[in-house]
């Protein structure tokens, strides 16, 4: 009987010993993958920072295109012109002109030539800004691209 | 005398003999009985099994934001149990349906103007009456306001996400690998929810945390 119990508090031990690894092991993963974040190749880097531009830019166009059709319906946007061209409603990819250059720790300027599906071209400066910030006690990296007209 | 009459010894002997007759008749029609019962029985239980029953599946469809049924606009059913012949229905004036099948499933989809279009699943082992949540199409919806002037609506909209999404909420779109994420205030949020472009269009939301009805955490991304 007591070979018994001690087999049942050994198995207890043993059990409760491996979710405790298993835990850890979610947790280092997590830990891991911001890490990882941190770790990303320049090259893969700098197509982040293509697809980013790009979304926001386009974002950026499709409001503009609304808010002129539709001006009944007031955003919270602030009213910036970023290209000097008119007529220009899609863009069909963007190109850096050289190569990202960093400003500070948190401050990445790209110089962007921005092609758009009528043919046209326009540049633009892109600032990618980054922080960190806690989610759930987890550290997260955050990135915020603003953009400025290329005067 | 009469006994005698009849080939027997006495009254008695005349008795006894009568009497078993009647007990091995009596054993007789009791073991049929029992069989007839017995293939009866067998009879009944294969036909319980052997014969399809009709199953009755009920189900509602609630708003997700909302939560309350969707009785606005009917939603389109699109009952797949028949692969070659697919059977279109419409939910009723209370947002609901009723489906009665031979078959021990139901496959549909449902399509709503400014809903996500939906397939659902479900075997006659899980649960027949059944509330199923719909989540809103935002860039149809707003689409439908801004290309008919609905301005009292989108702002309706507008004040209805305020109240959805808790003032403290997290919320955070994932960038693409190497850019972590991008953290946005509620009202910029509900400005994007609102702005029918492309890229409402391709939002996807990952995860979302409610607390005492409100939503407090939203993670979700723009597919490219």
């Amino acid at each position: 009987m007591k070979q018994f119990a001690y087999l049942i508090v050994l198995f207890l031990i043993v059990g409760c010993a491996n979710s405790a690894n298993k835990m850890m092991e979610v947790n280092k993963t997590a830990v891991d993958e911001i890490y990882a974040e941190e770790e990303t190749s320049f090259a893969m880097l700098e197509d982040a920072y293509s697809v980013l531009i790009t979304e926001k830019l386009q974002d950026y166009l499709d409001k503009r295109i609304l808010a002129e059709k539709h001006p009944e319906f007031k955003t919270h946007e602030r009213d910036t012109k970023l290209f000097n061209l008119k007529d220009v409603k899609e863009i069909q990819q963007i190109q850096f002109i050289g190569s990202p250059e960093i400003l500070s720790d948190s401050i990445t300027k790209i110089t962007t030539k921005v092609h758009f599906t009528n043919t046209k071209t326009d540049t633009i400066v892109s600032y990618i800004k980054t922080s960190s910030t806690m989610i759930d006690g987890v550290k997260f990296k955050t990135s915020k691209a603003t953009f400025e007209r290329k005067n | 005398m009469l006994s005698e009459y009849c080939g027997h010894k006495n009254w008695s002997h005349f008795k006894i003999l009568n009497s078993q007759k009647k007990i091995q008749k009596k054993n007789r029609i009791t073991s049929k009985l029992i069989i007839f019962l017995l293939l009866g029985i067998v009879f009944i239980t294969s036909a319980y099994f052997l014969i399809p029953k009709t199953h009755t599946f009920n189900f509602c469809f609630i708003d997700q934001d909302r939560n309350l049924p969707i009785t606005k606009n009917s939603i389109d059913i699109i009952i797949l149990n028949d692969k070659q012949s697919p059977f279109y229905i419409k939910s009723d004036s209370l947002g609901c349906f009723k489906w009665n099948t031979k078959d021990d499933y139901i496959h549909f989809v449902i399509k709503s103007p400014y809903h996500k279009t939906d397939t659902i699943f479900r075997t006659v082992s899980s649960v027949i009456n059944e509330n199923i949540t719909v989540s809103t199409d935002d860039y149809a919806l707003m689409l439908h306001y801004y290309a008919n002037g609905k301005l009292e609506d989108w702002k309706n909209r507008k004040n209805e996400l305020s109240k959805m999404i808790a003032n403290d909420a997290t919320i955070f779109q994932v960038l693409p690998s190497g850019l972590g994420i991008e953290v946005y205030s509620k009202s910029e949020f509900i400005d994007k929810l609102t702005t029918p472009i492309e890229s409402l269009r391709n939002i996807e939301i990952i995860e979302s945390k409610r607390y005492k009805g409100q939503i407090v955490k939203l993670k979700f991304r723009v597919k490219p």
